[in-house]
This record gives structure tokens, C-alpha cells and sequence, in this order.
């Protein structure tokens, strides 16, 4: 069992929903993570405000505005990471 | 001539995929955790060529002893005194057929190293290399992948380090037997012994500092990463959960 909630999982279904409405099919396709994975996080997703379902669209899901602030921060995040290994090694 | 680093290729893709940051960046993630997969590879390979250069030093000695008795060629020299001596020396061919083999694996540990550096610094991977299990190619997690690559960057570094022992101990029976052989006339202790000692020093300390390079390079790509992205986690939990659920 899982003890810590990935933040590349949460990362991607953020990412999938960004600017999107999308049904829960779509959004597991899309985000490419299995069933049991994506239901577990996507509880999370909901239980924080992040996602929500959207009633009058057919249940569809979509990110709340505290959602779209956490997919900005994760990217801007990654991107910093990634964006601060250039090497200073001798070559 | 300045090479391409990976790390590089990583963050320009990062830059440019900005509609799919975080499915861009882990795909760059699998990428860097197959050429882990294929450093601890070469590792192994190397390790097993290093044991095997060190029992083909050791049976070739053990040959060249027995050559003594199956090819033996008596010389008749005349002696300073007028008299006449004998000995028993070893057919030319002997030595270079009996330590072929110890060099043969010799060169291949070295191809080993100086591929795997080749490999870490971008070079397609070999395609014999093995690729990721599947489970970890289909893991849509950070976690698994990271620890995983983590692990093997260790075992990679364990089967390097004893990996030079047998090339240490080889080296110093075949360097012993071709200087003897290129000057036979020399002594044993004032020159056959510090020539190799010299020798096999300076080839072992720069084949260490190739092989330690590229490791300590992806053991620090890693522990950056792993660090980094836990204060990332910490940071994100604490800004938009208050604390750290589990899903």
C-alpha cells in the first residue's frame, strides 16, 4: 500500500484536466495511470479541493481555481528542478 | 572538446514542452533511469571481465609452468671459464599464446569502462543493454523509479570497486611477465618489480578515475533530484493540504 501520495500522479491528472473538462474515463487515459491508482488519487484530488465534478456537464471533472494554482505550482516546480541540473562538472 | 551533456538535453526538452511539463519531464525520468539500468549493465559485465582477467592470468602461469615440461628447449651456451652450460627456456610462442587470454579480458574491462562513460555522457546505449522492466516502465509514479535507479547506481558502484582487485592482482603477474620477457636480462627486484609496480599504478588510477567519474555523476544527478523533489513534496502539502495525506 501506498504511504505517500506521489507527486508525479497528482502532477499528471492535474496536467490532463488543465484547461479541460473531461470524463473520468478519459481523465485515467489521459493521465495513463491504472484504475486502482487513479481512483485512490483521484479521492485526494477531490478531498483537497483540487478537482471537482462538474453536475450540470454530465459529472465531468474539472479542475477548481485552487487546482489550476497547484498544476502551476508543480510544473513551474519540475521545471525548476530540471532547469537547475546543468553541470559544473570538468569535462 | 566539450561533449553534450545529458542533463541538458533534459532541461531543453523541459523548456519546450511547456503544454506537457510534468508527462514531458517524467519521460526524460525513464530515460535517465534505462541509462542507469545500462551503467549498472556494463558494471556487471565489467565485473565478471576483471575475474575473469585475474583466472586467465593465473592459468596462463600455470600453463607456462607446464610448457616447462611438454615444449622444453634446451639452449647450449659456452661459458666465460671455456666450459659449457644448459638451460631450459620455453618455445617463443609460449608466453604470447598462454597471457592471450588474460589480455584479451584485460582489453575488454577497459572497453567496458570507457563505454560506460561514453553511455553517461549521452552515446546511444549499446542494444543489448536491457531496458526497464515493465512494471517500471508503466509506473506513473516518481518514487519507485527513482529508488530503483538509486539502488542500482549503488550496486553499480560496489561491483566496480571490486572489480579492480582482480585487474590489480592480473595486472601485476602479466606486467611481471611481459617485462621480464622485453628485458630478460634485467633483475628481478630492481627493475622487473618497480617497472610493474609502476606501470599497472598509473593504469589503475586512471581506469579508477574514469570509472568513479561517471558514477559519482549519477549518484549526484540522483541525490539532487531526490532532495529537490522532497522539499518539493514538503512544500506542496504544506501549501495546499496542510499536512501530508495518503491517498
Amino acid at each position: 500500500m501506498m504511504t505517500r501520495p506521489d507527486l508525479f500522479v497528482i502532477g499528471r491528472l492535474l496536467e490532463a484536466l488543465n484547461g479541460e473538462r473531461l470524463r473520468r474515463t478519459q481523465l485515467q487515459q489521459k493521465a495513463g495511470v491504472n484504475y486502482t491508482v487513479f481512483q485512490r488519487y483521484l479521492d485526494l484530488l477531490v478531498r483537497l479541493a483540487l478537482v471537482r465534478e462538474v453536475a450540470e456537464d454530465e459529472g465531468r471533472l474539472e479542475l477548481t481555481p485552487k487546482g489550476v494554482e497547484a498544476y502551476r505550482f508543480l510544473s513551474e516546480g519540475f521545471s525548476r528542478i530540471f532547469g537547475s541540473i546543468i553541470p559544473s562538472r570538468r569535462r | 572538446m566539450l561533449h553534450q551533456p545529458y542533463w541538458w538535453r533534459v532541461t531543453a526538452s523541459v523548456g519546450s514542452a511547456s503544454q506537457s511539463v510534468i508527462a514531458g519531464v517524467q519521460d526524460e525520468l525513464r530515460t535517465l533511469a534505462r541509462r542507469v539500468r545500462a551503467a549498472a549493465w556494463r558494471s556487471y559485465r565489467l565485473s565478471w571481465f576483471a575475474w575473469g582477467f585475474l583466472v586467465a592470468t593465473i592459468a596462463g602461469e600455470g600453463v607456462l609452468v607446464l610448457a616447462y615440461f611438454l615444449f622444453p628447449v634446451v639452449v647450449t651456451t659456452a661459458s666465460s671459464l671455456g666450459g659449457m652450460s644448459t638451460r631450459t627456456v620455453l618455445p617463443f610462442w609460449v608466453a604470447p599464446v598462454t597471457q592471450l587470454p588474460a589480455v584479451v579480458l584485460l582489453v575488454l574491462a577497459i572497453r567496458e569502462l570507457l563505454v560506460a562513460r561514453r553511455e553517461a555522457r549521452g552515446s546511444p546505449l549499446s542494444p543489448y543493454a536491457p531496458s526497464l522492466s515493465a512494471e517500471e516502465a508503466e509506473d506513473s509514479g516518481w518514487t519507485s523509479l527513482v529508488q530503483r535507479a538509486q539502488e542500482r547506481i549503488t550496486q553499480a558502484k560496489n561491483e566496480t570497486d571490486w572489480s579492480f582487485p582482480p585487474i590489480l592482482v592480473g595486472g601485476l603477474v602479466l606486467f611481471e611477465l611481459l617485462i621480464a620477457n622485453v628485458l630478460p636480462s634485467a633483475t628481478l627486484w630492481f627493475v622487473i618489480v618497480p617497472v610493474t609496480v609502476a606501470v599497472l599504478s598509473v593504469l589503475v588510477w586512471l581506469l579508477y578515475r574514469v570509472a568513479h567519474r561517471w558514477i559519482r555523476e549519477y549518484q549526484t544527478l540522483l541525490d539532487r533530484l531526490v532532495g529537490e523533489f522532497g522539499m518539493l513534496e514538503t512544500e506542496f502539502f504544506g501549501h495546499f493540504a496542510g499536512t501530508q495525506p495518503s491517498p
